[in-house]
């Protein structure tokens, strides 16, 4: 079989009729980032004093921020350093509106920008008027952006009057109604104590400059991590001290919420880079106090099998192998497996890592974004992981590893063990890049998840999934009763084909990313969805029958 | 842990001159692999790949590069390298070897589910190397496996009392009694591990310069495990790492008092007194050496006695400093 290309210069040797075409790339994902007119570049503003900012990227969110029925995205970006030259290099933030079949660059028309280091923005709807606010999470604090997009064409900065005081390393942030109240409370992630000012040097002296590098986590010392009450007027209260969060010295990147105990709150789990991970149960009662309980030690999800921490980044869960409960899963640095902490049920984990066949392909790699989705529709939950390295002189010290990384799918055999996709997964899983952000939407609502990506320093990059549609689905649009309209929190739990599926709506997304809230179910040969239950997040449930498939079912929660 | 690092210093200086240095290969390779500052896997493969490509068929090239690759979790090749060495002439193989391939084997069975396989090799194990707490863990893992529990916890007990402070295995301990709802000896593990983790975790203070700290976490150690002589030793070694002679003098004596014994330890307490000026007392500590079983003892305690001397006569040059 000729290949496409010689195929086509061959049928074209008689003259007219003939126009140049670029052959149609195959493979599940495909890069349609050109094709979409998105135009994106993050920019780590390195200025040469080997900053640990800058090897962490930006973020990238996922909303409707015009509620015009169809999702945005929302680029976050580095600003520049000392000694960084910022001439023809644009450190805004960036907002594409998305207008069907080309993405417009909104940012200075709707304000949705700021000049600091914006590690990743949180768009969850803090006041309850039913759009989505902009959180971003900077070096030096966080900044609040309300959407007032229809009342006035722009977003407000309200940091101020917000009663968020976050300074310091601000690296993510995760919105739930911990005490159930109704509104979005508020949990800020924390990496280390930094000074740009009194830059380290780190790497090996001895060899000269040329091997100097980013220093690791270990020379600093952890930030505690804040958590924050909505008040229910667009406010919130520092509870920091009275909960206990900010006393473990954690060094967090990935916030994951879940309801771990499966009682029906939202617990969280805190992914720390080279310290042991936090699980905080809720123990809240419904409108009362907040309350949280540290247990990822007693729970078996702290640290890895041989009683070590890793260096955890991003994080995301799924129920792999159909039992019910939500395994979870974090990526890590080099020389360490990607773990997979697997529910045993009653709150207990046990590390899985290299028995899921997760563990031994990352060796290799450092992986931060990371999302769960039924690449193929088959029941089951697949594994999209970015990887990229944050070393930039590793190649020279290491030979073997690689400075930028390609990315790997995982698929899920069924049990709960996955293997590694190869080609025909796509052109794009074998480039290499400075992998971190990771989203997942449905972006031509198909019914399989898209994705967008924010590698450190590069351009981002939209995939397109086009894997053979063989398998139905089902999509739930969830509409909380005010002011969790996003619902947050909720549960759905569906059969279909003889299995039983569940999934959470998250208020945040893998490694610096906010993700489409709707959530999809691939059910392989079922004709129908047998039943499903959405349990809301004060406790409500609706239960729905015999549901036909292909297609997003809007389901609103009874006030 | 400092003679590794010197022997690695040795190995890389004799391999800079000549890169095809079999031997030093392979012991730069099996330093590489032990637990410890050095432990550098990628290295160690590097060094094992190289003795392979100058001679394919060396027993100990392919165990060292199989168990190498096991570490690096290359399942794979592990597996067939470890094969291939446990299936040559049973005069070419060390038991040393033949237990950690076993081993190795072993653990890889269970992760893929063949307990069978899996518990026979670890018992292969069992009959050559029963005294290391390495090979009850690995027998743990292999009943958790098969969940056994009872089985896996009586090796856990093994390994532990063959060895305190090895991790895993007071992890997994932890979560066993955690799980059975033994919640009193759960949080007595608890409070081991949370004082042995930043001992052992390279991410905490394990290579910081924070002498001090260690010192004291050694000493936290000490009162949970009462009876675990390397917490006494790290502590009075600690202690004179962080210049506090005084404290590492009291302390080694308290524990030889105790009834602890060990060259480290009745070491490092001669050279404390002797680096405070304590002539009396520095000699009268080296007695101690006799209830230690010292292999080439008279040689050693010449060599120890003579490093007494020395810090006795820089003492008062310090003690003016």
């Amino acid at each position: 079989m000729l290949r496409p290309a010689l195929a086509f210069a061959l049928a074209c040797a008689t003259p007219a009729g003939c126009t140049e075409r670029t052959p149609e790339p195959t493979g599940w994902f495909v890069d349609v980032t050109a094709r979409s007119g998105l135009s994106f570049r993050h920019e780590n503003g390195a200025g040469g004093e080997k900053q640990m900012p800058e090897i962490f990227g930006g973020g990238v969110a996922v909303l409707d921020y015009d509620g015009d029925g169809d999702l945005d995205l929302f680029f976050a970006q580095g600003a520049p350093f000392p000694g960084c030259s910022p001439q023809d290099r644009d450190f805004r933030d960036r907002l594409f509106r998305n207008d069907g079949d080309r993405f417009t660059d909104v940012t200075d028309a709707v304000g949705a920008s700021d000049a600091d280091f914006t590690f990743s923005a949180a768009a969850g709807d803090h006041d309850g008027d039913g759009d989505p606010d902009l959180l971003l999470c900077n070096f030096g604090g966080v900044r609040l952006l309300r959407n007032d997009v229809a009342e006035r064409g722009r977003f407000t900065d309200v940091t101020a009057e917000s009663g968020l005081r976050s300074r310091g390393w601000c690296q993510c942030a995760a919105y739930a109604d911990f005490d159930r109240d109704g509104d979005l409370d508020l949990y800020v992630g924390h990496y280390v104590v930094y000074d740009a000012k009194q830059s380290e040097w780190c790497g090996d002296r001895q060899r000269g400059d040329a091997y100097r590098t980013y220093c690791g986590p270990d020379v600093f010392s952890g930030e505690p991590d804040e958590l924050y009450r909505n008040d229910g007027n667009g406010r919130f209260t520092d509870v920091s001290g009275e909960i206990g969060v900010s006393a473990p010295l954690g060094k967090c990147l990935g916030l994951l919420i879940i309801d771990a105990d499966d009682d029906g709150d939202t617990d969280l789990f805190v992914s720390n880079d080279s310290t042991p991970n936090l699980l905080w149960r809720n123990d809240s009662l419904p409108g009362g106090p907040i309350r949280l309980t540290e247990v990822s030690m007693d729970a078996g999800c702290s640290v890895g099998k041989n009683g070590v921490a890793r260096a955890s980044m991003g994080v995301d869960a799924a129920d792999t192998n159909g039992d019910g409960d939500q395994e979870i899963f974090v990526t890590t640095f080099t020389m360490e497996p990607n773990t997979l902490f697997r529910s045993d049920g009653d709150g207990f984990y046990t590390d899985w890592s290299l028995e899921s066949g997760l563990g031994e392909p990352s060796r290799l790699w450092v992986g931060f974004g990371s999302r769960f989705l039924d690449i193929d529709r088959d029941g089951d939950e697949d594994l999209f992981v970015v990887n990229g390295h944050v070393t930039d002189t590793i190649e020279l010290t290491s030979p073997g590893i690689w400075y930028r990384q390609p990315s790997q799918i995982f698929l899920n055999r069924g049990d709960g063990r996955f293997t590694l996709a190869g080609p025909e997964a796509g052109a794009y899983l074998a480039e290499r890049h400075l992998g971190r952000a990771l989203a997942s939407w449905d972006s031509d609502d198909d019914g399989d998840l898209d994705l967008v990506i924010a590698n450190n320093g590069e351009p981002a990059v939209m995939l397109e999934n086009r894997t053979p549609a063989r398998s139905g689905w089902i999509g739930f649009d969830l509409r909380g009763a005010p002011p969790n309209g996003a619902a947050i929190g909720a549960r759905v739990t569906l059969r279909a084909g003889g299995r039983q599926q569940v999934r959470e709506v998250r208020g945040t997304c893998s490694y610096n990313a906010w993700c489409d809230l709707r959530l999809l179910f691939g059910v392989g040969t079922a004709a129908e969805v047998e039943w499903a239950e959405v349990r809301w997040p004060r406790g409500g449930r609706t239960r729905l029958e015999h549901l036909s498939l292909g297609r997003y079912v809007e389901v609103r929660e009874s006030p | 842990m400092g003679a590794i690092v010197a022997a690695l210093k040795q190995l890389d200086a004799a391999l800079a001159a000549d890169p095809a240095f079999v031997d030093a290969l392979l012991l730069a390779a099996k330093l590489r692999l032990a637990d410890g500052a050095e432990y550098a896997p990628m290295t160690a493969l590097r060094h094992a790949r190289r003795v392979r490509l100058l001679e394919p068929d060396l027993p100990a090239a392919i165990v060292t590069e199989g168990l190498a690759r096991f570490v690096l979790d290359d399942s794979v090749r592990a597996r067939g390298l470890l094969e291939r060495f446990l299936s040559l002439p049973p005069e070419n193989i060390n038991p040393s070897s033949r237990a950690a391939a076993e081993e190795a084997l072993g653990l890889l069975a269970a992760r893929r589910g063949d307990v069978d396989e899996a518990a026979q090799r670890m018992e292969r194990v069992l009959a050559i190397r029963p005294e290391r707490a390495q090979t009850h863990y690995g027998l743990a893992v292999v009943a958790d496996a098969r969940g056994d529990l009872v089985a896996k916890e009586r090796h856990l007990e093994a390994a532990l009392q063959r060895d305190a402070l090895l991790l895993p295995a007071r992890h997994e301990r932890f979560l066993l009694l955690m799980r059975a709802g033994r919640h009193e000896e759960a949080a007595r593990e608890k409070r081991i591990l949370e004082v042995l983790r930043p001992l052992r975790d390279d991410g905490g203070i394990m290579f910081s310069d924070d002498y001090a700290g260690r010192a004291r976490l050694w000493g936290d150690l000490a009162q949970l495990l009462p009876e675990n002589l390397t917490c006494r030793e790290m502590r009075v070694r600690e202690l004179a790492m962080a210049r506090d002679h005084g404290a590492a003098a009291d302390e080694g004596d308290a524990a030889l008092r105790a009834g602890f014994a060990s060259i480290q330890l009745v070491a490092e307490t001669a050279f404390a007194h002797a680096r405070l000026g304590r002539a009396e007392a520095a000699r009268a500590t080296m007695a101690h050496l006799a209830r230690c079983n010292v292999a080439n003892g008279q040689q050693l305690e010449a060599s120890l006695q003579r490093e007494v001397e020395r810090l006795l006569q820089l003492a008062p040059e310090r003690a003016k400093q």
